[in-house]
């Protein structure tokens, strides 16, 4: 009894800890003291000057300021035409769709450099990076088919971790089963690259548009009419960590029209 | 030839006696003669109120964030004429009075509507008295109002905020329905300049909390990139001899009459030129810095207590026949002392839009007093645009934003806020009083102010920014801090 409660004590201890070095975060200011005032949505229409609103409840700027910036993000790979002939992989794959969501903590401990991107010589670091993302990217979804399939068959994931039920295995079912471990494991792995390399090849997608810094608690800037797309706005501290993030999207006028309620006015 | 000589004596001294009483007589009669002729013992009056006292800030909402303000004159003028109708029927024919939460007057002010702001204080019964003959003075709306909103949304409604009680009223009219959203699309189609109001512009439901004003309407310019030019400017009356006689020449037939014997013309230690009539009856003083002052003595004959209606008329009149009117007068500020029957106005004009501000708390460029209905006392120094100005320190660049004057300007505001408020609190860092000074933001206004440069009489575009009690003057091109006074 006295352990069990003790370990339980230690692993609350354990969580607790792990939280608290998650919130003791190093950016200068926290994400919910930035408040976006502008954009009001996440839907600009094309015909109107953007503007940038953003009010920070922080001292401290003055001191640390923060990065703000503004990304495009292109549908079609920008240099895909220039990449070197060592690419695998079909020009037409190279969208910006194709990337996929993020890994939340990843994207907010990556870099972010707002300066003009340095691409290596006839983009051959570049076309390397992409060829190991769809090699991996092929992979893991073979991988899941896989294990997807086999689980559907054995039902594995209901005696992981079951030593009886492991053992009460036939020999065809349990070469199934460390098969089934194994793709598991290699996925896990192929995943954790993937995300990294992940980060790195959205990035080539994107282009600046807007790079200030705030050192005021207040911050306010015509951005001007933007074109029809995909768009970042990014709160980047000044060890190039991002605090906060929000996506929108440039739309044609008309769509706008169309989404307006027939009964509202505003 | 001793009877001979006595004879004509006695003749001689006759015919003095008589000449001296014919010439007496002659004198006297041709002093009242001019009396009689000064036909500005008895002033001339002018009934045209709606030009002189429109309101000075016209704010308009297109729904969203987006908000403009109104500075150019024939659109205010436009507006004017198309809005006061409105609101005078809402005072008379209003079906219900309710007052309202701050956070419903704010609210009114969202989607396409327009508020407002008059310079001055007069109470419902006070502005239709001016415009309604023979009004019977019981509206039983016991209020003053500062502001109005007009909401294209409630075509019935009017929004009222009455800065002296700081209360909020809805007004619901009882058979006119007036819709402002044709008139904000046109202005919308002029293009103007994008404003936000200062609780969205600074989140100040987030930033600041109670006692600070979380709905703060004001508006603050968000587009920074436009051109003010600085002018040079004249006095109307220049002191020099070769021009003052044409120049005041308008001004003195208005208040001497056509005749001139009996104004004497002096000249002060300070240059300053005096022309008085009589022993001081009436006199005219033109400085050198380009004030003309008008005094008259009260005469008794002709007192009588004036109602509000005929000294602003009185004032009026003599205002419109004293020298150039000049562009964009309005009625600034009124006050009326009960004790002296003295009715105070002061007005104020545009020069190329935007109106004339002072270093100091209740200058005006035109000040005109009447007691006993009559006009004793004018003051007025206006000045002639003569031209844009620019040299290498008034270049006529974009306008430096106002946020970054505050900015810029933070340690002292900050000491005079809390010197004000009678805080004792050393001040180390200015950004931890950033979003409370914002929401005592009460009033942001492009003006012009009249300085020298290179002995040249300008007129400099500032910001007039009056934060919580306090005044402050930042120049429009460089941010530095002028002046402020409270």
């Amino acid at each position: 009894m006295f352990r069990k409660s003790l370990s339980l004590l230690l692993i609350l201890i354990f969580i607790l800890s792990c939280q608290m070095g998650f919130a003791s975060s190093t950016h200068p200011v926290s994400a919910d003291q930035i408040i976006i005032q502008e954009p009001e949505t996440d839907v600009i229409s094309n015909e109107k000057q953007a503007y940038i609103t953003v009010n920070i409840v922080s001292n401290k700027l003055k001191d640390r300021p923060i990065t703000v910036s503004i990304v495009r993000v292109e549908n079609k790979l920008p240099f895909a035409e220039n990449l070197s002939n060592d690419l695998k992989v079909s020009v037409m794959r190279l969208t910006s769709s194709a990337v996929g969501s993020l890994d939340r903590y990843l994207k907010y401990n990556a870099t972010y450099d707002t300066s003009e991107p340095q691409y290596s010589e006839g983009y051959k670091k570049e076309t390397l990076l992409i060829n190991r993302f769809y090699e991996l990217k092929d992979s893991i979804s073979l991988q899941t088919i896989e294990i997807n399939t086999l689980n559907k068959k054995y039902k594995f994931d209901t005696i992981v971790g079951n030593t009886e039920a492991i053992s009460k295995l036939t020999t065809e079912e349990y070469t199934a089963y460390k098969k089934w471990v194994n793709l598991k494991n290699a996925v896990s792995d192929d995943k954790k690259e993937y995300e990294k390399l992940q980060i790195e090849f959205s990035s080539y997608f994107e282009k600046q548009i807007l790079v200030d810094e705030i050192t005021m608690p207040s911050y306010s800037k015509v951005v001007g009419k933007l074109s029809i797309g995909h768009y970042i706005l990014r709160f980047i501290d000044d060890e190039k960590q991002l605090i906060k993030e929000l996506e929108f999207d440039v739309i044609d006028n008309q769509e706008i029209i169309k989404r307006i309620p027939l009964t509202g006015n505003k | 030839m001793k009877g001979t000589r006595e004879l004509f004596k006695s003749i001689l001294l006759v015919t003095l006696v008589l000449s001296s009483v014919v010439l007496t007589y002659m004198n006297l009669f041709n002093g009242l003669m001019i009396d009689d002729n000064s036909s500005d013992d008895v002033d001339s009056s002018s009934l045209n109120f709606s030009q002189y006292m429109s309101p000075q800030s016209f704010f308009i909402s297109f729904g969203g964030l987006s908000y403009t303000k109104v500075y150019d004159l024939s659109i205010q003028d436009e507006l004017w004429t198309e809005v006061r109708p409105y609101i005078e029927n809402c005072f008379m024919n209003y079906e219900s009075v309710k007052e309202i939460t701050k956070k419903e007057y704010t609210e009114a002010f969202t989607g396409k509507s327009v508020l407002i702001r008059m310079p001055f204080n007069l109470s419902v019964d006070e502005w239709l008295s001016l415009y309604i003959d023979k009004f019977n003075i019981n509206s039983n709306l016991k209020m003053t109002p500062k502001e109005y909103i007009i909401n294209s949304d409630k075509t019935r409604s009017l929004y009222i905020y009455d800065a002296s009680e700081k209360k909020y009223y809805h007004l619901t009219n009882k058979s006119l329905a007036y819709d402002v959203r044709p008139l904000v699309l046109r202005i919308k189609d002029q293009g103007n300049l994008e404003y936000r109001t200062i609780y969205s512009r600074f989140s100040l439901d987030s930033t600041v909390e109670e006692p600070f004003d979380t709905l703060n309407l004001e508006l603050i310019p968000v587009e920074t990139e436009f051109v003010v030019p600085s002018l040079i400017v004249d006095n109307e009356v220049s002191i020099e001899d070769d021009k003052f006689t044409d120049e005041i020449s308008n001004i003195s037939n208005a208040v001497f009459g056509s005749r001139l014997d009996f104004v004497k013309k002096l000249r002060d230690v300070n240059d300053s030129i005096i022309l008085m009539y009589g022993y001081g009856d009436k006199s005219l003083m033109i400085t050198k810095e380009g004030l003309i002052s008008y005094r008259k003595k009260l005469n008794p004959a002709n007192a009588k207590k004036s109602s509000l209606k005929e000294a602003l008329s009185l004032a009026i009149g003599k205002i419109e026949n004293f020298g150039i009117v000049p562009e964009g007068l309005y009625l600034e500020n009124y006050q009326y002392d009960p004790e002296h029957r003295i009715h105070q106005f002061k007005f104020n004009y545009k020069l190329n839009d935007y109106a004339i501000a002072y270093l100091n708390a209740n200058q005006s460029p035109v000040e005109i007093t009447v007691q006993d209905n009559q006009v004793i006392a004018i003051d007025k120094n206006i000045k002639i645009f003569a031209g844009e100005y620019s040299s290498a320190k008034y270049r006529n660049t974009s306008l430096y934003a106002v946020d970054k004057c505050i900015n810029d300007n933070s340690m002292e505001i900050v000491v005079y806020y809390l010197k004000d408020n009678d805080v004792r609190e050393e001040v180390l860092d200015p950004t931890d009083y950033y979003f409370p000074l914002r929401s005592e933001i009460k009033s942001i206004e492009l003006s012009y102010l009249e300085t020298q440069d290179n002995e040249e009489s300008i007129a400099l575009p500032i910001w007039k920014v009056v934060i919580d009690k306090r005044t402050y003057l930042f120049d429009g091109y460089s941010g530095d801090l002028i002046s402020s006074y409270q």
